[in-house]
């Protein structure tokens, strides 16, 4: 009988740890996805924003009206690129301070559904747990109708 | 010695999952189409292997009590039966949780879906007809066992036969690496925990079987009021 409470006992706190384990594990994720950034925080984010206009580099300069400022953007690009060649370290600051943007980019793409992954683990363990507290329940029910019918029986023997 | 085992079996089973979430989570890598919701599958598949288990010894043992009319293949098929119905449901709401980060949906009547959800209500039908059903049940509830056990090739083919948006059965023999380590494991370990819960079940159908045969026998003889 005590054996089978503490047994009870155990499997519940391990089925809570194993629940708090992916909990944890889905805020250390979201703590470690940003990790990298540590050296260049917000910043990253706005320099992604102005790689976006590199796709117009590729049109020639033949149109009216926005020709005049895609050449411009062009010629600029042409400037930043020369500018980046010569000064590797610049570009290794470039680099990095993107680095953490995409990193973060990716760690969000690949956590898509963290929530469903922890509600599966926490219904799965919840449910085996219950199914295990019934059972040691009725386990300690029949040890009580065994008792009782011992006493029953010692009764009547008693009672003859 | 038999207690010692059971108590190691146990032991090792509390060890091994906690050793396969660390497998699961830090271990396996992210799949790099389904993403993170992958990791249900480490515990999904497993679950659906043990209540094929639960349902073959179900099925099994009560055809073998109607051929029989031994009590001790009841009580194997009367706690296989309850097993089958908790494994089920894992399986079923873990598969809909992860239907619902794959797919957009919590359901889909996909064959494998449909005749998955047909095994489990016949299971909760087989364990309602044996709590409910009265003197004699043992009986319909056998052919309730025999209905699921019939089931469950064709759940196992379904993904063969139809055009299912459930993954067919090749996933698994083309897993690598880690995954295939957590996965394997995972099966193992919930394979003894289904053979541990079966066996204390039994232990308790028995047990109670007996004490109703004792305390019938004991009024019939006037030993009780």
């Amino acid at each position: 009988m005590r054996r089978q409470n503490l047994l009870l006992a155990v499997s519940i706190v391990i089925a809570a740890l194993l629940a708090f384990t992916q909990l944890g594990f889905d805020s250390a994720n979201a703590q470690s996805a940003p990790a990298g950034d540590s050296e260049a925080p917000a910043e990253p984010a706005a320099d992604v924003e102005p790689a976006a206009p590199a796709a117009p580099a590729a049109d020639p300069p033949t149109q009216p009206a926005a020709g005049d400022s895609k050449a411009e953007a062009a010629a600029v690009r042409l400037m930043c690129e020369a500018a980046l060649k010569k000064d590797p370290a610049w570009r290794a600051e470039l680099r990095n301070s993107m680095r953490a943007a995409v990193h973060q980019e990716d760690a969000n793409l690949m956590m898509t559904n963290k929530k469903h992954v922890v509600a599966a683990y926490t219904v799965l363990w919840v449910l085996t747990v219950v199914f295990l507290v019934l059972m040691f329940g009725r386990q300690r029910k029949l040890t009580a109708e065994i008792a009782s019918l011992r006493d029953d029986l010692e009764k009547a023997i008693k009672d003859d | 010695m038999r207690r010692n085992l059971f108590y190691a079996a146990a032991a090792l089973c509390i060890a091994g999952f906690a050793y396969t979430q660390y497998l699961i989570f830090y271990a396996a890598p992210i799949d790099r189409l389904l993403m993170f919701n992958q990791k249900i599958f480490y515990y999904h598949v497993p679950s659906a292997f043990v209540l094929f288990s639960a349902v073959i010894t179900c099925g099994i043992s009560s055809v073998l009590y109607v051929k029989g009319r031994q009590g001790k293949h009841d009580d194997i098929a009367s706690a296989a039966g309850e097993l089958a119905v908790l494994f089920g449901a894992i399986m079923l709401i873990t598969g809909s949780i992860w239907g619902k980060a794959a797919w957009g949906k919590w359901w889909q009547w996909d064959a494998r879906l449909t005749t998955s959800l047909l095994l489990w209500m016949v299971m909760v039908g087989y364990v309602l007809v044996r709590k409910y059903g009265g003197p004699g049940s043992e009986r319909l509830a056998a052919g309730l066992a025999v209905f699921g056990l019939a089931d469950v090739p064709l759940i196992y083919f379904s993904v063969r036969i139809w055009r299912t948006l459930h993954p067919k059965t090749s996933v698994v023999p083309g897993l690598q690496g880690p995954m295939r380590t957590a996965f394997w494991l995972s099966v193992i370990l919930w394979l003894v925990f289904f053979v541990l819960m079966l066996a204390t079940r039994v232990g308790t159908a028995r047990a109670e079987r007996l004490l109703e045969e004792t305390r019938e026998r004991g009024l019939d003889e006037g030993l009780f009021e």
